[in-house]
């Protein structure tokens, strides 16, 4: 897999509302914080290029907005991630809590061809709170317990292990798309989506 | 007041809140009202402030009650505009009641409880007298409209006991008796359900997640000597409302319609009248069957296979797959039906050379022609070959309206869409320009002396071409917002303002006085209350009005949003929401109490966007699609191979109406204008198109996929021309219109052209909210 082509890494952060989704992409990508982010509606994303091992690849950034209901609608966007990032706020167990939805969610919308080995990397947020909740130790646990997801726990106000934690979510994503690689030799343009077009006329074909 | 239509009761009570005994001349009673009220006008009260008339307040609600209910039956025969006689003597009484119900000296908790239901009753009843002010024309021509459709009768539907009637004025009269008892059974389903049959009779109720009313019976295919029909009978009735919380007053009412009316209905249709029919085999399979008068029929095979049924219709019927752009719509195009089993006759009749004749006299004259005339006969029946080749075959297609009409049964599909011909739209008009926003002097001057607006549409098209003056949007937006009625007066709006504040105040305290232990048992309270606290926070910080650290504005914001929760605990808090109140709030000068009545009024329009399942969203994404398809098709044919047909990136201007993409002035002239409803509910849609379409080339051009159509829309954001965009939506719509006979139904029902359609639908659904509310009235008090 010695191909130099560009790599487009495409990720996806989920968790609760006001985890500090927003802020730790933003933190990430433009070293800025700001407590005013409004709520995300819908959804958006930012790119930016990163090393990876002497290689060099485009992380596109996706972020969502918190309130489970508006998942359903943005499912296309989620769509060939080649990770998800499960963000919790330290001092909300609440968010905590929802972490294994999130991830149950995740895989149901994106369907990635290899759920049990996706990579998923789950970030503690606000650790420069003092009133925190949510013990290290517990969560280090729960990613115990899922394969050994990588944790982090994260400030994105005080820029506290916000980039570590991203090139590993960027390490992480490039070996799932080599790996999808390695998977899928086929040539190229193998259209699944034109499927559906023969589907239809099969049934008619049947019942007609 | 009007005193002159004051009855001798309540004159003598009017004069009693004042201190002055009753007299017996009604006319001398009423000669010293009016001496009085005008002392009054002037700002001396002269009511009775102290308890010294006393009142037997069990009594008193007696009366009142009685008056409400009198003046609700005066409400419904109001004839005339609000000038008349009539609409002015209802006026008056409803003035007095209020009065008088105000002044009830309600202490028990019983007495108080009627007295709101009664303050409740009078407000419904001037918002309905509103309404009819506004809309006398409209009602009458509704009536028409109603008479209509139940006219044509989109469906061969009728009573048992009148079959026999019917059939005798139906083409296949006189057989048919006789026919009902020699018919033979050609299949039997027991178990096959039929769709809602209001929903057949409205076809353009789509849009509505009503709940489905479904009536189970027995299908039949029988065979006459004369025709054959698809029967059908109910055999039992199954409802199966929709979870869906608002809309349980629709289906109260449709139960109660079905159980009036539609129990004894029986369907007949004959094969030889189908021109199409359409399956559908998700979930539960279902047919629609489509007749020639365009009526539309859908079996739902609850628990059979519908496969039997089909092999039955096809070895009765000859039939053809509809192809559209060489791709197979699902729709069954019915050819003919198969007359007789002699092979010669079926291949003769298919050739349909002889429209007129039955196939038997066609063999036999064809035969008798060729043996007298054989040169000459020869060549008549190529050229009608000839002709049936070049120019039958489009004849069988169902018309786009008819296609339509088909896909209309796949509303429970999302996103499922016909492909059209993009239709060609008459060159767009030149956008008009913006006008001026409508000014103090024009809005006060627009009222009578009591403070009523007298011509709210005219107001209200001054504020869609030009906006309001920053001035005068605290009190405008309280109109536009449903808070007051247009047509209320001065006194009226006083009232209004009391009694919503106490409304407010029970509201609030159910929450404030909710203690920490009880929220700790209380889950559905506690996420809510966590998602407006940490929403609060972060909403229009930037503005000055929200800036700072410990900002009284801030909790006003909380109150407020807190509070619709304990109004609307179903829906309760979802992300989007503040952002719609903030600028409400900025207007409202941090008035928590006219805040909450305005946001509740904005609710009202846009609560479908924060449903659970999203509903409201998708069905807007789809209707912006198809207003799209309309409109740009190259747009739109890009978005298709892009995969991004669903609009998904349009979904934050959508859910909270644009409030993301404009600078805070912005928005406040944006919303006021599509709280007009001018020149249709569905304008902000329009605006997304206009949008858009100013983005097409970009689009297009730079080839943009799915992600970069997202970002590109993205970063409009406070980017936009807010008046071209209001100009060039207006044109598109103007174009639309002219447009609008080559349009399909679903895009003129969007727009509001098909005028008999939507008064129709219309005029039904408030009627059921009228018809609810007088059924509450009289629950409480009869």
């Amino acid at each position: 897999m010695a191909t130099r082509k560009k790599v487009l890494l495409k990720v996806i952060i989920l968790g609760d509302s006001s985890v500090g989704k927003t802020s730790l992409m933003n933190q990430y990508i433009n070293k800025k914080f700001t407590n005013q982010y409004k709520a995300t509606i819908g959804a958006d994303f930012l790119t930016k290029e990163v090393m990876v091992d002497d290689r060099i690849v485009t992380l596109q950034i996706w972020d969502t907005a918190g309130q489970e209901r508006f998942q359903s609608l943005g499912v296309a966007f989620y769509r060939g991630a080649d990770c998800c990032v499960l963000v919790f706020d330290v001092a909300s167990p609440g968010s905590f809590k929802s972490l294994d939805g999130w991830r149950d969610e995740f895989l149901i919308q994106a369907s990635p061809s290899n759920p049990d080995h996706f990579p998923f990397v789950v970030l503690g947020n606000k650790a420069d709170l003092e009133n925190r909740t949510v013990s290290t130790k517990r969560a280090q646990q729960w990613c115990q317990n899922k394969n050994g997801l990588p944790y982090f726990e994260t400030s994105a106000k005080e820029a506290t292990n916000v980039d570590q934690a991203f090139i590993t979510i960027a390490r992480n994503a490039l070996a799932q798309d080599t790996d999808v690689e390695l998977y899928n030799d086929f040539p190229e343009q193998i259209k699944l989506s034109g499927s559906t077009e023969n589907r239809s006329s099969g049934s008619d074909n049947c019942a007609c | 007041m009007d005193f002159a239509k004051l009855d001798e009761e309540e004159l003598s009570y009017e004069l009693k809140t004042r201190g002055i005994a009753p007299m017996n001349n009604v006319n001398e009673m009423r000669n010293v009202l009016r001496g009085l009220i005008k002392i009054e006008v002037e700002g001396k009260s002269l009511l009775a402030t102290d308890s010294s008339v006393s009142i037997d307040v069990k009594s008193e609600v007696k009366t009142c009650v009685k008056k409400l209910q009198v003046i609700n039956t005066m409400v419904k025969n109001i004839k005339g505009d609000r000038y008349s006689e009539h609409y002015r003597a209802v006026d008056a009484k409803l003035c007095h009641l209020m009065n008088r119900v105000d002044k009830l000296p309600a202490v028990e908790p019983q007495d108080r409880k009627d007295r709101s239901n009664l303050l409740k009753g009078i407000l419904f009843l001037m918002r309905k007298m509103e309404e009819m002010a506004i809309s006398t024309t409209v009602v009458e021509t509704n009536t028409n409209t109603n008479d209509n459709t139940a006219g044509t009768g989109t469906v061969i539907l009728y009573e048992k006991t009148t079959i026999t009637d019917m059939n005798s004025t139906s083409e296949n009269s006189g057989s048919v008796t006789s026919d009902e008892e020699f018919g033979t059974e050609y299949f039997v389903q027991q178990g096959v359900a039929i769709k809602s049959l209001s929903k057949l009779l409205k076809g353009s109720k789509r849009h509505k997640n009503d709940s489905e009313t479904h009536y189970t019976g027995l299908l039949k295919i029988m065979k006459y000597k004369t025709a054959k029909f698809i029967e059908w009978k109910p055999t039992e009735m199954s409802i199966f409302p929709d979870a869906d919380e608002w809309n349980i007053v629709d289906t109260d009412y449709k139960q109660n319609g079905k159980n009036k009316n539609d129990c004894n209905i029986d369907i007949k249709i004959n094969l030889a009248t189908m021109k199409s029919y359409k399956m559908k085999k998700h979930k539960k399979h279902q047919i629609s069957i489509l007749q020639t008068n365009g009526s539309l029929v859908t079996f739902l095979f609850e628990s059979s296979p519908i496969n039997d049924f089909v092999t039955a219709l096809k070895t009765l019927l000859h039939t053809e797959k509809e192809i559209r752009h060489h791709r197979p719509t699902g729709v069954i195009l019915v050819l003919s039906e198969r007359q007789d089993s002699d092979p010669l006759c079926q291949s003769i009749k298919e050739l349909k050379i002889f429209p007129d004749q039955p196939p038997t006299s066609t063999v036999w004259s064809f035969i008798s022609g060729f043996q007298n005339n054989p040169v000459e006969k020869t060549y008549e029946t190529f050229a009608k070959i000839s002709d049936v080749l070049l120019t039958r075959t489009p004849d069988t297609r169902p018309d786009q309206e008819v296609a339509e009409l088909l896909n209309r049964v796949e509303d429970d599909d999302e996103y499922t869409m016909v492909d059209h011909p993009p239709s060609v739209l008459p060159p767009r008009p030149v956008a008009k320009p913006r006008g001026n926003p409508l000014n103090q002097a024009t809005f006060y001057q627009s009222m009578d002396n009591e403070g009523r607006i007298l011509n709210p549409d005219n107001i209200k098209n001054i504020i869609f071409y030009g906006g309001c003056e920053h001035l005068i949007r605290y009190e405008v937006w309280k109109y536009l917002l449903g808070y007051y009625p247009w047509n209320s007066t001065r006194e009226q709006r006083l009232y209004i303002d009391k009694l919503q504040a106490a409304e407010y105040e029970r509201m609030k305290v159910q929450w404030m006085n909710m203690s920490p232990d009880q929220i700790s048992r209380f889950n559905m309270y506690r996420d809510r209350k966590s998602l407006i606290d940490k929403d609060v926070y972060r909403t229009d910080r930037t503005l000055d009005f929200f800036a700072g650290d410990g900002n009284e504005n801030l909790v006003k914001l909380h109150n407020v949003l807190m509070t619709y929760v304990m109004y609307n605990f179903d829906l309760g808090y979802v992300q989007g929401m503040s952002d719609l109140l903030s600028p409400i709030l900025m207007i409202m000068k941090s008035d928590e109490v006219e805040s909450f009545w305005c946001f509740v009024g904005f609710m009202n329009r846009v609560n479908t966007n924060f449903e659970l399942k999203q509903t409201g969203m998708k069905k807007q994404l789809n209707d912006l699609h198809y207003l799209l398809t309309t409109v740009s098709p190259e747009l739109e044919n890009h978005l298709k191979k892009m995969d991004s047909s669903n609009m998904y990136f349009c979904f934050r201007w959508l859910l909270v109406l644009f409030k993301r993409e404009f600078v805070h002035s912005d928005i406040m002239r944006l919303w006021e204008v599509l709280w007009t409803d001018i020149p249709c509910a569905n304008f902000h849609l329009l605006i997304c198109v206009a949008i858009l379409d100013n983005e097409k080339d970009t689009i297009i051009n730079e080839n943009y996929g799915l992600t970069e159509i997202l970002k590109h829309v993205n970063n409009l954001c406070e980017r936009i021309d807010l008046d071209k965009a209001l100009t060039t939506a207006y044109s598109i719509y103007e174009q639309l219109k002219e447009a609008q006979p080559s349009l399909q139904d679903s895009v003129n029902e969007l727009l509001g052209f098909s005028l008999s359609h939507s008064d129709t639908i219309l005029s039904s659904d408030s009627n059921s909210k009228e018809d609810d509310y007088e059924k509450a009235l009289l629950m409480n008090y009869l």
